[in-house]
């Protein structure tokens, strides 16, 4: 123990003098938070354990980091522990544990971390059921630094869970989680994902009656591993698809060895069956009637004893599981079976719930993929990337499109509403006195792609200023989405030219005329074509500032007819450590090609709450 | 305090008399965590498992059967003969359920073993559990079936078979060709739609007509 902690005893009595919520918060969390780790682990006075001293009902805040400390300590299974800790899920109070969320989430993924041992030691005690609605929750977000979850855990996890869900018969699911785990990105192949992939092989078989193909973001290392040492499951798996019972058979027989030193035997011997029952499946396409000797004879198990009575029973518990739709009429000799269309008509009430199911995890999966999809393009190293990216005529207007057609339509109304309508009438008022002279017609443009270019202009602002001057803030850092007026001043009256730069409104106006403008060429007509092309943004739409603002300040704006678009000056992008300033970096709009509306509605509404009140 | 096993294998007790296993799974579970893992041999895990077993049994869940079968030690199926025969008879129903077998093994089974008292309401329930669902099975996937297929199904004689299924069921006999025609189970009515759920059905669909529009 660090000789500046107190000793336990006082720590104890200190946490049974905090009884009540609001104390607990404010004097206890902090104290705890700064107590070393060793403190937890050290023994009271008496020699008893610090953690009887405490009620978990009571106490509910210390007796969470008493027990976190000992979740990790431990390597293994304590009945003693186990009990505290069930009792402690049991009776703890919720009001205390809430304002050390993030302690009860490392408490959380202390337990997650021997639930990949448990998962283990849930397929060891086979007691599935309970492992089953952890699995149902399918993992999205893996944060391997605040949750101390490594690779190895989340192959493992996959493994297991669809070592499980085989088990269960739950084929589908299998093949998904193995599926995972094998394209799990990597640089070295792991043993885990051949072993995964052996029996995504099989439960494909089973599920689907071939091998589903890996996805294409299978690490390539990975995919040359498995080619070399899952040989005769690929083998097994070409001939299965080729649907002749004899060869199959032999197959099966010639591997069995390899299959049986895996463990997988007992999956290939599922896969048989289930062959049986696809080629009945089968049969269901082509034939309305059918004796049970023919069926027999056609699926190839006519040359086995008792094949009718087999194939009988296999029918009848394909009826039972809902994989075919059919009656068996015993008043021909042998027994008649005839298909029968799917009786279900989806109109009860059942179908309507599943709809209403659907849709909310639907619903779900969309909100977190809107949320990493912003999360992803404000990260540096996509920035960095983006900006690569080549400038082309047009650019800034597809990321606009391809924004409203990702679907973000309700996204982007409900942010503009929201932040902006408001604010962006009230600045009617105060734009009249700049008069941006615009040759260009801005209502002829729809108000999200205007919202683009404003956030583009702003965030150029910033970034110029902050280059110009050294780091300061804007003075004034405006643009109006209605008429398309913007204003962009630096500290010490410093108005950059922004003809110079690209991703400005000038520039903007220019490259959609420029589209405009081919737009309206007749087809083909080349000499058209490079007619509007000629025209070099930039040069040929001289925004002039209303010179009464720019002359009443020290600095003049330089003249802007004579540079040809260049492109970037050096000190913002050519340099890649500018770009990582912030998240402000207005190389966010710049760079991304296909997240544009994304990441500028992020950004702009934190400039519409810095700049805009 | 979490529970203490004692007065959860009192709760068990009764309902096992009044024979709703479905209350019983939960309890027994709880109980075999408990005992093995906090309060060990608290009560001897013999009476958890028999009991728990023959409640998966009834309920059909039988891949929590296999579980729990392979998670008893060694030594208690040894000792305790009944335990052994509900394993055997959870044998017998994978293969039943696998490859449409001989129902008549797992009755005979279920009969002339000897069951205590506490064990014998369950066991009873489960035989009925099994002949119920093997009939209603028949009945969805048969139009006629031979009189020896059915009885090989029920515990019953062939001869009063026929009679036996005609009276319960309703099942058509006809004698000279020994074909019995099945009754088909009835289809629960739907349950009413809601203006509400109405509204949400009409939304969705005017939502998608427009996403067909719009691309």
């Amino acid at each position: 123990m660090a000789p500046t902690d107190p000793s336990i005893d006082e720590i104890i009595s200190k946490i049974q003098a905090c009884a009540d919520a609001t104390s607990v918060a404010k004097t206890l969390t902090p104290f705890l938070n700064n107590l070393s780790d060793q403190v937890f682990a050290a023994r009271s006075h008496g020699q008893t354990d610090p953690i009887d001293a405490l009620s978990p009902q009571l106490h509910s805040l210390a007796y969470l980091y008493f027990l976190v400390h000992r979740c990790k300590a431990s390597h293994g299974f304590h009945p003693a522990l186990m009990e505290k800790i069930w009792e402690f899920v049991n009776t703890c109070d919720g009001e205390q544990i809430r304002p050390a969320s993030n302690k009860a989430f490392v408490f959380a993924e202390a337990l997650v971390k021997m639930a990949t041992e448990s998962q283990q030691t849930c397929l060891l005690a086979q007691s599935f059921k309970d492992a089953i609605p952890i699995l149902n929750n399918d993992i999205s977000d893996v944060n391997p630094t605040h949750t101390h979850i490594n690779y190895k855990d989340f192959l493992l996890y996959h493994y297991y869970g669809g070592m499980i869900y085989a088990y269960l018969k739950n084929f589908e699911r299998a093949v998904e989680f193995f599926k995972l785990a094998v394209s799990a990105p990597a640089e070295v192949a792991s043993a885990i994902q051949i072993e995964a992939y052996k029996k995504y092989v099989l439960t494909g078989l089973l599920q689907y009656g071939k091998v589903p193909i890996l996805p294409k973001y299978t690490a390539t290392v990975v995919q040359r591993c498995l080619k070399l040492q899952c040989g005769p499951y690929t083998d097994f798996a070409t001939a299965y698809e080729k649907k002749s019972n004899n060869v199959i058979k032999a197959e099966l027989e010639k591997i069995k060895p390899v299959l049986v030193r895996d463990k997988n035997y007992g999956l290939a011997k599922q896969c048989m069956e289930a062959l049986h029952r696809r080629n009945i499946q089968d049969l269901t396409r082509t034939y309305l009637t059918l004796s049970i000797k023919d069926i027999t004879s056609l699926i190839g198990l006519s040359s086995e004893a008792d094949g009718e009575s087999r194939v009988e029973g296999i029918i009848v518990r394909m009826i039972e599981s809902g994989a075919i739709f059919a009656r068996i009429s015993h008043e021909h000799a042998g027994g008649m079976v005839s298909f029968l269309d799917d009786p279900n008509q989806h109109n009860s009430m059942s179908t309507m719930d599943i709809i209403s199911t659907q849709i909310q995890r639907a619903t779900a999966i969309t909100a977190s993929l809107v949320a990493m999809d912003q999360s992803i393009s404000s990260m540096p190293a996509y920035l960095n990337k983006g900006l690569h990216m080549p400038d082309r005529a047009g650019f800034p207007m597809d990321e606009a499109d391809y924004g409203m057609n990702m679907g973000y339509d309700a996204y982007a109304d409900e942010v503009m509403i929201a932040s902006f309508s408001s604010r962006v009438l009230g600045m009617l008022a105060v734009f009249a006195t700049i008069a941006c002279v615009s040759a260009f017609n801005p209502m002829s443009v729809d108000n999200s792609t205007k919202l683009t270019w404003c956030e583009n202009q702003i965030g150029f602002c910033t970034n110029v200023c902050q280059e110009l001057t050294k780091g300061a803030q804007c003075l004034d850092n405006r643009c109006d989405i209605m008429n398309l007026q913007y204003s962009c001043q630096c500290q010490g009256g410093i108005i950059p030219n922004t003809t110079e730069y690209t991703y400005t409104i000038p520039y903007f106006m220019c490259v959609a005329d420029v589209q405009q403008c081919i737009h309206e060429c007749p087809l083909s007509d080349n000499g058209c074509y490079s007619n509007c092309n000629m025209r070099n943004c930039a040069a040929e739409f001289p925004k002039k500032y209303n010179q009464t603002i720019a002359t009443s300040l020290a600095a003049t704006p330089t003249a802007t007819n004579g540079p040809q678009f260049t492109g970037l000056p050096p000190g913002i992008f050519g340099n890649a450590a500018n770009i990582n300033r912030g998240p402000q970096s207005w190389a966010a709009f710049g760079g991304s090609s296909v997240l544009g509306l994304v990441v500028f509605l992020t950004v702009g509404v934190m400039f519409g709450n810095h700049h805009m009140d | 305090m979490t529970v203490p096993a004692q007065q959860i294998v009192e709760q068990a007790d009764a309902s096992l008399k009044a024979g709703r296993f479905q209350e019983l799974i939960p309890l027994y579970e709880q109980l075999e965590f408990q005992i093995s893992a906090i309060e060990i041999d608290a009560v001897p895990l013999n009476t958890i498992y028999e009991p728990l077993l023959a409640s998966y049994l009834i309920a059909h869940d039988l891949y929590s059967a296999r579980s729990l079968v392979h998670r008893i030690p060694e030594e208690y199926r040894a000792q305790a003969p009944q335990l052994a025969t509900l394993i055997r008879v959870l044998e017998l129903m994978r293969q039943w359920e696998r490859q449409n077998g001989n129902l008549k093994d797992i009755y005979t089974l279920l009969h002339q073993s000897r069951w205590n008292s506490s064990l014998a309401p369950l066991i009873a329930l489960l035989q009925d559990s099994i002949q119920d669902r093997e009939l209603d099975l028949l009945a969805k996937a048969y139009t006629s079936l031979p009189v020896q297929l059915a009885a090989s199904r029920i515990w019953l004689a062939e001869d009063t078979a026929a009679e036996q299924l005609v009276a319960s069921r309703g099942w058509r006999y006809d004698a000279t060709a020994g074909l019995l025609y099945p009754r088909a189970p009835e289809v629960t009515p739907n349950r009413a739609i809601g203006l509400q759920e109405f509204g949400q059905l009409a939304d969705i669909v005017a939502h998608l007509e427009v996403k067909q529009d719009a691309s």
